[in-house]
């Protein structure tokens, strides 16, 4: 028994200098023990390293065992995610974020995961159909071209401004509350105001869209026909004529909506056809052929009544992101688009994915699965499953 | 980074909190604790992730976390319940005794502070010997694949060793007295004879325990219910209170001595009950309770400090280790290591630093031992000041009603009847004069006959 013996006051000191000193000791060991976060580009040559990568699921595959292999792809690199004890199922298009040990054999890169906890769906792909449940706002500075304004002024005006973003062509609702500026179809505008990722703006107060430049309105055939009925509507022809107009809205009957500008105007003319024309579409440069004039006495506004129309000159396709489709989609319905992502099959459909968004491809020319592509297609929605999906898509690459 | 170390601090003080609560109830055991927890998992993860926004991920740690901190305070605080009121756990059962007996000499304080001492005592040696622990369980010497596979030899061993130390001289030979009465006397045979009644103590109480480990014991109230509550009250709460009941032994005032620790014999202590707690931790079926019965092989007639060391640090010890076993072994080896299983993904520890999901959950480990060692010491100073003014028949007798209402709450009529049979088991040794620790066999045969 040894003489020496440890007080009471020092076993409770070498509890608070262990536990403190333990803590922050294992407090830098979480940091260090923390997996290296790389892009998927970036795997190769980390061979035996613990790691976090993310990239988009283009499919699945389970094996008799409880396991399953995900393909990821993210820009030109790939890779396959090994799950050991795998029951989840991950969409292609989902965005998915997965810790593991990288496996890399000079074919391929494998990322081995011990189960469905290491992987993280850091956003689920949408197919594409109204989104409810958008609540994240931020404040966004655009610049944009109007191509409807509503009337009226102080609260509850309604915009509707397409942008061109490198390259890309998005459209976005604006709600502009307590502002008298005088905006019309046609402005440049820039906007200041609280963005919703579901693609609406709300601009607050005087100021918060100011215009940038106001182009001249182009005189053309219809307007001057339209200006000349609204000055002196006795001199209003009486006979048949035949009139240029691009189409605003994508028709979905026989009626059609004819402006003088291709991205909006100053004015929309109703136009009624003897039949629905399944060749003409928004954007489209169209000639009206004896079209004559009705006067609307319940809409109070002149309506045309044409025999016939005749695409002249169809509207390129806009190119689009499919994560920007994700947000507003609307407004695309039936304009014709290019869109770039992943050409994946899921059971007898074949989806383009990009960015945690698909959208399905119905009447598919020739295409390459699994890489990514540019195809082109016209936007359709499909009342049965309420989704939106790609018309008669081609591979342009 | 730093957020999800706060969260998880502060789950850890919460699960602290919850530990005082569960380890001063006797006969609660952290097992239940943890099932109990499991079952409202589901709705602490969703309040937490719609209150504070919080990922997934983070929310199941810090739920983790709050059940490693429970589980290790609850091993300091249950000493204080198994020490003044007698009711056991597996990993208490044996210490209860001496524990007991520095109560009735008027060091109840002392008893709980070697304890709290014991327990953290086993957390610097888990903490400071994890990594050669490592090495030692998994690769590169593999220690738990031997000793899985000779599991069963090895606690043959433990019983044989356990039945041949025992020192008991039973008299065996009639005879008569000057005064022509007749009376017992030892003889030749006599340590034979206790060896004997050792051998089946050890039987009768592993017979219990194994008919009663397979009954489907069921709480009236839906609590989660274990036949191991109401057999080892029996064993060891019970029986050592009727005794001391029947011995008219009263709780004398208690001194506050202010506790110095001989560090030899603490190191030594604490080093055994530690080495004993980590390698069950890794075991199937084996419990803090076979641990208790390993350790006390090992030392002669040790001192009430030494066994009360030793065996806090099992109990601690064993938890920490169960703890590691999941990301050594990837085998939750508990209750509370069940529902970290099913909480977390227990990711397999090769390298030299711990995955990060153990480093954060060692964190709570040692949050939860420094404030369970302070709460320890102190709520035991105030039970121990307590005890003395209530009138020991009494408490003895509320005591003992309260451990018959705990395990009818648990466990039901089945329970009781339990409770009656293994307190009639527990009598035995103390009327023979034999070791208490051979009532054991309740757990040891069981796990020897799961293993065999």
């Amino acid at each position: 028994m040894s003489a020496f013996r440890i007080s009471e006051a020092r076993v409770r000191a070498v509890v608070i200098i262990f536990s403190v000193t333990g803590v922050l000791l294992l407090t830098l060991m979480a940091y260090l023990a923390q997996p290296d976060e790389l892009a998927l580009g970036e795997l190769e040559g980390s061979d035996g390293r613990k790691v976090r990568t993310k990239g988009t699921v283009v499919g699945q595959y389970f094996n008799e065992h409880g396991s399953s292999i995900i393909m990821i792809v993210d820009g030109n690199a790939s890779a396959e995610v090994f799950i050991e004890r795998s029951s989840e199922n991950y969409g292609t298009g989902d965005v998915i974020s997965a810790t593991g040990e990288v496996l890399d054999d000079g074919y391929g890169i494998t990322i081995t995961v011990q189960s469905d906890r290491g992987i993280d769906v850091v956003r689920r792909a949408s197919t594409l159909n109204t989104r409810t449940d958008v609540k994240v706002a931020e404040a966004s500075l655009l610049n944009g071209t109007i191509v409807y304004a509503s009337s009226g002024f102080g609260s509850g005006r309604e915009l509707e401004v397409v942008m061109e973003e490198e390259g890309r062509t998005m459209f976005i609702d604006v709600d502009l509350i307590r502002s008298d500026c005088d905006l019309r179809s046609g402005d440049i505008v820039r906007m200041e105001g609280l963005m919703y990722p579901g693609g609406r703006m709300i601009c607050f107060g005087e100021g918060s869209v100011e215009v940038l430049s106001r182009p001249e309105p182009a005189t053309s055939a219809l307007l001057s026909v339209i200006e000349g009925a609204a000055l002196s509507p006795s001199d209003l022809p009486g006979g048949k004529m035949d009139l240029k107009a691009y189409i605003r809205y994508e028709p979905s009957s026989r009626t059609i909506y004819v402006s003088d500008e291709p991205a909006g105007s100053l004015i929309s003319i109703k136009v009624l056809l003897p039949e629905r024309n399944p060749l003409i579409h928004m954007g489209d440069l169209v000639e009206l052929h004896n079209t004559t004039f009705r006067w609307d006495a319940e809409q109070v506004r002149y309506t045309l009544l044409a025999e016939s129309a005749e695409v002249i000159s169809p509207h390129g396709p806009w190119r689009v992101d499919l994560s920007n489709l994700e947000y507003g989609v609307s407004p695309y319905e039936g304009a014709m688009v290019l869109i770039e992502g992943y050409i994946v099959r899921e059971g007898d459909a074949v989806f383009v994915v990009d960015d945690g968004a698909k959208l399905e491809m119905r009447g598919t020319g020739e295409y390459v699965e699994g890489e990514r592509s540019e195809v082109r297609g016209r936007i359709r929605m499909d009342p049965e499953g309420n989704a939106f999906y790609l018309e008669a898509c081609e591979d342009v690459q | 980074m730093m957020d999800t170390l706060l969260l998880i601090v502060s789950a850890s003080i919460v699960g602290t909190l919850f530990g005082v609560f569960t380890g001063l109830i006797p006969g609660l055991h952290v097992n239940n604790v943890a099932i109990l927890l499991l079952s409202v998992s589901p709705l602490i993860v969703e309040s937490l992730e719609g209150a504070l926004h919080l990922d997934e991920g983070v929310v199941l740690l810090m739920v983790s976390s709050s059940i490693v901190a429970t589980s290790m305070t609850h091993t300091f605080l249950d000493f204080i319940p198994s020490t003044f009121l007698g009711a056991p756990e597996p990993e208490t059962a044996l210490s209860v005794l001496p524990a007991h007996g520095m109560l009735l000499e008027g060091r109840g304080y002392r008893a709980i502070f070697l304890s709290a001492a014991g327990s953290f005592g086993a957390v610097m040696f888990g903490c400071l010997l994890l990594v050669p622990f490592r090495l030692m369980i998994n690769e590169p010497v593999n220690l738990y694949q031997i000793l899985k596979e000779y599991m069963v030899w090895v606690l043959m061993g433990v019983v044989v060793l356990m039945l041949v130390t025992e020192t008991a001289e039973i008299p065996y030979r009639r005879e008569k007295d000057e005064n022509g009465r007749a009376v017992w006397r030892k003889g030749l045979l006599s340590r034979t004879m206790g060896v004997a009644a050792a051998f089946l103590l050890f039987l009768l109480s592993g017979c219990l325990g194994a008919a009663a480990l397979n009954m489907p014991v069921s709480s009236p109230f839906g609590l989660p219910a274990t036949a191991l509550f109401p057999l080892l009250s029996g064993l060891f709460g019970t029986s050592t209170l009727l005794e001391s009941l029947r011995g008219g032994a009263s709780v004398p005032e208690q001194h506050r001595e202010q506790v110095s620790l001989d560090p030899g014999e603490a190191g030594g202590a604490i080093a055994m009950g530690s080495t004993a707690g980590s390698l069950v931790g890794f075991l199937p079926g084996m419990s803090g309770g076979v641990a208790t019965v390993i350790a006390m092989m090992c030392k002669k007639e040790p001192k009430p400090s030494f066994v009360i060391l030793t065996l806090s640090a099992i109990n601690t010890a064993n938890s920490f280790f169960v703890l590691s076993a999941l990301f050594l072994i990837l085998r939750p080896r508990s209750g509370a290591a069940i529902v970290v299983n099913e909480l977390i993904d227990a990711v397999e520890w090769n390298g030299i630093i711990p995955p990060s999901d153990l480093v954060l959950l060692l964190i709570s480990v040692l949050i939860a031992s420094c404030a369970g060692f302070f709460l320890t010491t102190f709520l035991g100073g105030r039970f121990a000041n307590l005890i003395p003014r209530i009138p020991y028949d009494k408490l003895v007798i509320g005591i003992i009603g309260l451990i018959v209402v705990m395990v009818f709450a648990f466990t039901g009529v089945l329970g009781l009847l339990m409770l009656s049979v293994s307190t009639a088991v527990g009598m035995i040794a103390p009327n023979i004069g034999i070791r208490r620790s051979h009532a054991m066999g309740v757990l040891l045969l069981p796990v020897i006959l799961m293993l065999w």
